[in-house]
C-alpha cells in the first residue's frame, strides 16, 4: 500500500526545487513543469520502491533527464490530466535575465547543464553531484570548470542576440 | 546580463513562482493514466481470449433447423461452451517475447567509435561464465538479446585506441524469474573466487553496487594472465547485472588490449541502461 501522506510530503518539500533544476536542463519553462509533473507521477506509481530509494529526489531528477532526452513524446496526456485539476494561477513572465541564461543554458553540452543546475540552482555539493551522475569528482569539477565558461562566452552571445533582436 | 551569479538568483527567484499541481492531484492524475492503461490492456486480453474463442467454436455449421413437432431439447441437452471467465485485474503482465534496439543503453556522443559500428557477438560471448554459469538462459527466460559497441575515453584525442567494449545483453523472464537470477547470481559470487577461462585466471569481487534498477551487482573480474603474454600491467573486466522489474541487463566492459576497465565508465553505462530500459518499458 503506498503511503500518500509521505508522498505529498516529498512533493511538497522537493518539487520547487526539483522544477529550477527541469527549466535549466530542459530549457523551457511550460515543458519543464510538464516534466517535473510526469517525474513525480512516475514516483507515485512506485512511490514504495522510490520512498526506499537513498536519494529519492536524485531519482525524480533522473526521470527528469531521462524525459528531456525524450523529447516529451509521453507528456501530452499527463498534462492534460493535470489541467482538469484547475487552470494555473496567472504566473508572472520571467525576467529578461532568466530569458538570457535559460537560452544560453540551451546552448550546453547536457552533462555541464547538468552539472551546472545541480550546483547552483539545487546546492549540490561536488561529491553528491558526482553520485548522482555516475562520475568521478574530477569529471563533475572538469564539466563545471567548462560549462561556467561556456556559459559565460555564451551568455555574452545571447544577450548580444537579444539585443540585436528587439532593437 | 553581466553576472551570471545574479542569473542564477533570477532564475530561481522567477522559477520559485511558478504553478505546480498539487501532490494530490499528480497522485490522482497518475492513478488514473495507470487505470486506463489497465483497462486498454485488460481490454487487449478480451479481444484476444474472444478471438480464440470465435476461432475454436465460431466454424459455421449447418442452418438451424426449422421449426417441428418434436419436443424441444432440455435445457441440459446442448452443452454450450463453458464460459471463460474474465481475466482478473490484478493478473500479471504478459511475458516480453521482443527486445528492441531502444531498449539498449546509448553510448554518450564523446565516447562513441561509431566506425566500428554495433556488433551482435557470438551466443556464448554474451554474459559471462563466472563459475557455474548463473547467467544462461533457464526456462523463465523469455527472450535474450545482446548488443556489443566499442567506446573511447571522453575527450579522447582524434586517433586514440578504443577504451574497451561494452556487451549489454538483456533477458527479459516471466513474473519472478528476474529476482530468482539475481539470487542465483549472489549464490554464485558466494562461492566463486576464481575462475578460469584457458589459461588466463580470472580472480572475482564485488565492487559498489549501483543504485540504479531495482537490484543490481558489480562484479570485478581481476586477470592473471601468463608471463609470457603479459604487459606487466594489470588487466581486468567489469560486469554490471542490474534487474529491472522482470528485465535483467548484463554489461560486460572489456578493455582495449589488456587494461583495467574504469569504474566510472562501467557506473555511467549501468546507468544509461537502465534509462534506456525505462523508457522502453
Amino acid at each position: 500500500m503506498r503511503d500518500a501522506p509521505s508522498f505529498d510530503e516529498f512533493y511538497r518539500t522537493t518539487s520547487v526545487r526539483t522544477l529550477r533544476y527541469a527549466v535549466a536542463v530542459v530549457g523551457d519553462r511550460t515543458e519543464a513543469q510538464d516534466a517535473v509533473q510526469e517525474a513525480y507521477a512516475r514516483a507515485w506509481r512506485r512511490w514504495e520502491t522510490v520512498a526506499a530509494h537513498p536519494a529519492p529526489e536524485a531519482w525524480v531528477r533522473l526521470v527528469i533527464g531521462r524525459l528531456a532526452r525524450d523529447r516529451w513524446r509521453r507528456l501530452g496526456r499527463l498534462g492534460a490530466l493535470l489541467r482538469h485539476s484547475g487552470p494555473p494561477p496567472n504566473a508572472p513572465p520571467p525576467s529578461e535575465n532568466t530569458v538570457v541564461l535559460i537560452e544560453a543554458l540551451r546552448a550546453l553540452p547536457a552533462n555541464q547543464r547538468k552539472v551546472l543546475a545541480l550546483h547552483y540552482l539545487c546546492d549540490q555539493s561536488v561529491e553528491a553531484i558526482a553520485t548522482e551522475t555516475g562520475v568521478s569528482p574530477n569529471t563533475v569539477k572538469s564539466w563545471l570548470s567548462r560549462g561556467r565558461q561556456r556559459l559565460a562566452a555564451q551568455l555574452t552571445e545571447t544577450a548580444t542576440k537579444l539585443e540585436v533582436r528587439d532593437a | 546580463m553581466r553576472d551570471v551569479e545574479d542569473g542564477w538568483a533570477q532564475l530561481i527567484s522567477d522559477v520559485d513562482g511558478s504553478w505546480l499541481a498539487s501532490a494530490a492531484a499528480v497522485r490522482r492524475a497518475a492513478d488514473q493514466r495507470a487505470l486506463r492503461r489497465l483497462a486498454v490492456m485488460t481490454g487487449a486480453v478480451v479481444v484476444a481470449l474472444v478471438a480464440t474463442g470465435v476461432a475454436a467454436f465460431g466454424r459455421p455449421g449447418p442452418p438451424p433447423p426449422g421449426p417441428t413437432n418434436t419436443p424441444s431439447p432440455s435445457a441440459t441437452a446442448a452443452p454450450s461452451p463453458v464460459p471463460t471467465p474474465p481475466p482478473s485485474v490484478t493478473s500479471a503482465q504478459p511475458s516480453i517475447t521482443t527486445i528492441p534496439d531502444r531498449a539498449f543503453l546509448v553510448v554518450p556522443r564523446d565516447m562513441r567509435r561509431d566506425e566500428i559500428g554495433v556488433q551482435s557477438p557470438p551466443r556464448d560471448e554474451q554474459v559471462p561464465a563466472l563459475c557455474d554459469d548463473p547467467l544462461a538462459a533457464d526456462d523463465a527466460m523469455t527472450v535474450r538479446r545482446s548488443r556489443q559497441t566499442y567506446y573511447q575515453a571522453q575527450d579522447a584525442p582524434a586517433g586514440s585506441t578504443p577504451e574497451g567494449s561494452v556487451t549489454e545483453t538483456i533477458s527479459a523472464y516471466r513474473a519472478g524469474g528476474a529476482a530468482v537470477v539475481m539470487r542465483r547470481l549472489r549464490t554464485e559470487l558466494a562461492t566463486c573466487g576464481k575462475a578460469a577461462e584457458g589459461d588466463i585466471t580470472y580472480t572475482i569481487t564485488t565492487d559498489r553496487k549501483p543504485r540504479y534498477g531495482d537490484d543490481a551487482v558489480h562484479i570485478v573480474e581481476a586477470m592473471s594472465i601468463p608471463p609470457d603474454r603479459a604487459n606487466n600491467s594489470p588487466s581486468n573486466h567489469r560486469i554490471v547485472v542490474v534487474r529491472v522489474g522482470d528485465v535483467v541487463t548484463v554489461l560486460t566492459l572489456r578493455p582495449w588490449e589488456q587494461w583495467q576497465v574504469d569504474r566510472d565508465d562501467a557506473e555511467l553505462f549501468a546507468r544509461l541502461a537502465v534509462e534506456a530500459i525505462d523508457d522502453w518499458r
